[in-house]
């Protein structure tokens, strides 16, 4: 279900870069003032909820993978697809059926995603397609969830975390420190004071952004499966570790900088400290992981030779459906 | 060729740019069609929710009505808000309130209230706790043996009277009861119920001690068991009533089509 040649006569079916980036800016530019509303809720929650501000970053972030990635986008650069097309039919169903029955916000930001998505396939094809999952999945996590649901499914998490986190923190000189209710209470000399007071979610906030420092970070360079599905693995602790690392921070900041329980101070240095160690953990783990695996591929050239050499090299893809 | 040109030759190019185009123009106007075409008709209240018995409430004790004043930001005119206290079991939690807010009608479609864990924070409250709670309907039985619930509790970090708190809440859309936001709202949305009326009843407790959450849990159970059977069987509106506004609904429709072709044929506007 693919074709359709976009070049003359016989000519060879690779298409012009400049050809496929102007297709593109067009569909985008239509998504999106079809989807203006949408696009506006999502601008509207990155700008209210520090949860979801790292949408805000995601210009910046889309234009780097691309910068990063650009042989391999080049090389993968086919004839679009018509699957693009029903992908585009399923986002707009997935907008309309909601709209109709009941004002789902949520369903209605899926469906601007997959016409992203659908757009993508029907212009330049399967190839450029799966090298662009990860920005579709960058671009989910950027799609505010409402109180209810991240609240239902983060509240496990939060009290770990504060657990965890309550530890060092007990552990301070000339201090104790203890998990109250989703706070931290905590006595510092003369001092007491509260950790996170009227924070909402402060157990687990910042892992979307987390989640897409290190979709970006891991997708910067090309992989082979094995190693996505390790690194996918470590993201696994490296995301509970900034978390963890976030809530220290600010109880650190917060005893030892003497501010007040609602002074903003803690929270913007645990918010740079965790962005920073998610960055850092991410990188780190992806030098081992592609260590590791160029030792083995040394060690054993025949699994080297069996998995298509690969690595973390930039390569030409032959994937597409030309 | 010219850039243009070359652009425009492929053909899932062009279909995207139709397809997405025509969503430009037309699919909010569609969806915003469509959805009066499914508009919901208005089901009133058998009886209002103030003449509700308080006696009803066994195990609890009536101290006062705060439903006053309030119907611009509940956004309904029949709602109740009682404050009572616990007479027999579960005398540890003090105090509590119940809360019950009718919906229904049209005009700008039928909006479906916050619920507390959105609600409260607002006030600087942060949710500490979350699950459902099963609340045995004995006298509803055969039809509805038992309702699921959802409770949170709450903490305030400055306020003293209701530093933890537990809420619990259910909501009733003709007559089933839906334990989430939005598989109330999905009942209310679907094409099929042209006439609907929502409810949402919600109790809200006191946490006697950071660790007595099941007596703030057991005192939601008996309160919501008291008021729901109460409400069911004297105050929402029944299956009948529901066909029975639809009907009307129709015939004033029809009479208003007939009274408008004859207006037509007569040459007025």
């Amino acid at each position: 279900m693919s074709g359709g040649s976009d070049v003359d006569g016989s000519a060879p079916s690779r298409t012009d870069p400049a050809v496929v980036l102007f297709r593109l800016a067009v569909l985008v530019a239509l998504v999106l003032l079809a989807f203006r509303a949408e696009l506006r809720m999502v601008l509207s929650s990155a700008r209210s909820f520090s949860e979801w501000s790292h949408g805000f970053a995601m210009p910046l972030v889309l234009l780097a993978f691309v910068l990063c990635r650009k042989d391999d986008l080049r090389a993968a650069m086919n004839r679009g697809s018509w699957w693009g097309i029903v992908l585009i039919a399923v986002g707009l169903s997935i907008w309309f059926i909601p709209s109709i029955i009941s004002q789902f916000g949520y369903a209605r930001l899926l469906g601007m995603v997959c016409c992203l998505a659908g757009v993508i396939l029907a212009v330049a094809g399967w190839g450029i397609a799966r090298i662009c999952v990860p920005l579709i999945l960058m671009l989910w996590l950027c799609l505010p969830l409402t109180e209810r649901t991240m609240d239902s499914s983060s509240l496990f998490l939060q009290r770990m975390s504060m657990k965890a986190a309550a530890i060092p923190l007990q552990h301070l000189p000339d201090g104790s420190a203890r998990v109250k209710g989703m706070t931290i209470a905590y006595q510092h000399g003369r001092r007491t004071g509260e950790i996170g007071l009227a924070e909402q979610r402060f157990g687990a906030r910042l892992i979307p952004a987390c989640l897409v420092i290190g979709l970006m970070v891991v997708f910067t360079r090309r992989r082979s499966a094995g190693r996505i599905a390790l690194l996918t693995l470590l993201s696994v602790p490296i995301v509970l570790g900034c978390n963890v690392l976030r809530i220290t921070t600010w109880g650190v900041t917060a005893i030892y900088g003497g501010f007040g329980e609602i002074s903003n101070v803690p929270r913007n240095v645990s918010l740079v400290t965790a962005l920073v160690a998610a960055l850092a953990g991410f990188g780190l783990a992806c030098l081992a992981v592609d260590g590791i695996a160029n030792v083995a591929s040394r060690l054993f050239p025949f699994e080297d030779e069996q998995s298509g050499n690969g690595g973390a090299e930039p390569c030409a893809v032959s994937s597409g459906d030309g | 060729m010219p850039f243009l040109g070359r652009a425009i030759k492929q053909p899932q190019f062009v279909a995207g740019a139709v397809i997405l185009m025509l969503m430009v123009v037309g699919m909010h106007a569609v969806a915003r069609t469509a959805g009066a075409w499914l508009e919901k008709r208005p089901v009133p209240i058998r009886k209002p929710l103030r003449q509700m018995d308080r006696n009803k409430i066994t195990g609890f004790r009536f101290v006062e009505d705060r439903g006053f004043g309030q119907a611009k930001f509940v956004e309904t005119d029949e709602y109740l808000e009682w404050r009572l206290v616990p007479t027999e079991r579960f005398k540890e939690t003090q105090i509590a309130y119940l809360g019950v807010y009718f919906y229904t009608g049209s005009g700008k479609g039928l909006q479906i209230p916050h619920t507390p864990e959105v609600c409260y924070r607002q006030s600087g409250n942060q949710v500490t706790d979350m699950g459902k709670l099963e609340i045995p309907t004995p006298d509803l039985a055969p039809e509805i043996k038992s309702i699921t619930a959802t409770y949170v509790r709450m903490s305030h970090p400055t306020e003293v009277a209701n530093k933890d708190i537990c809420v619990a809440y259910v909501f009733c859309v003709n007559g089933k009861f839906f334990e989430s936001r939005e598989k109330a709202r999905i009942q209310v949305g679907l094409p099929w119920n042209r006439a609907v009326y929502l409810a949402k009843i919600d109790c809200t407790v006191r946490v006697p001690a950071p660790h007595r959450l099941d007596a703030a849990i057991g005192a939601c159970r008996l309160m919501l068991s008291r008021a729901i059977p109460e409400l069911v069987r004297e105050h929402f509106p029944r299956a009948v009533d529901i066909e029975a506004a639809l009907a009307e609904t129709a015939a004033e429709s029809g009479a208003r089509l007939g009274t408008s072709s004859a207006s037509t044929a007569m040459g007025e506007p």
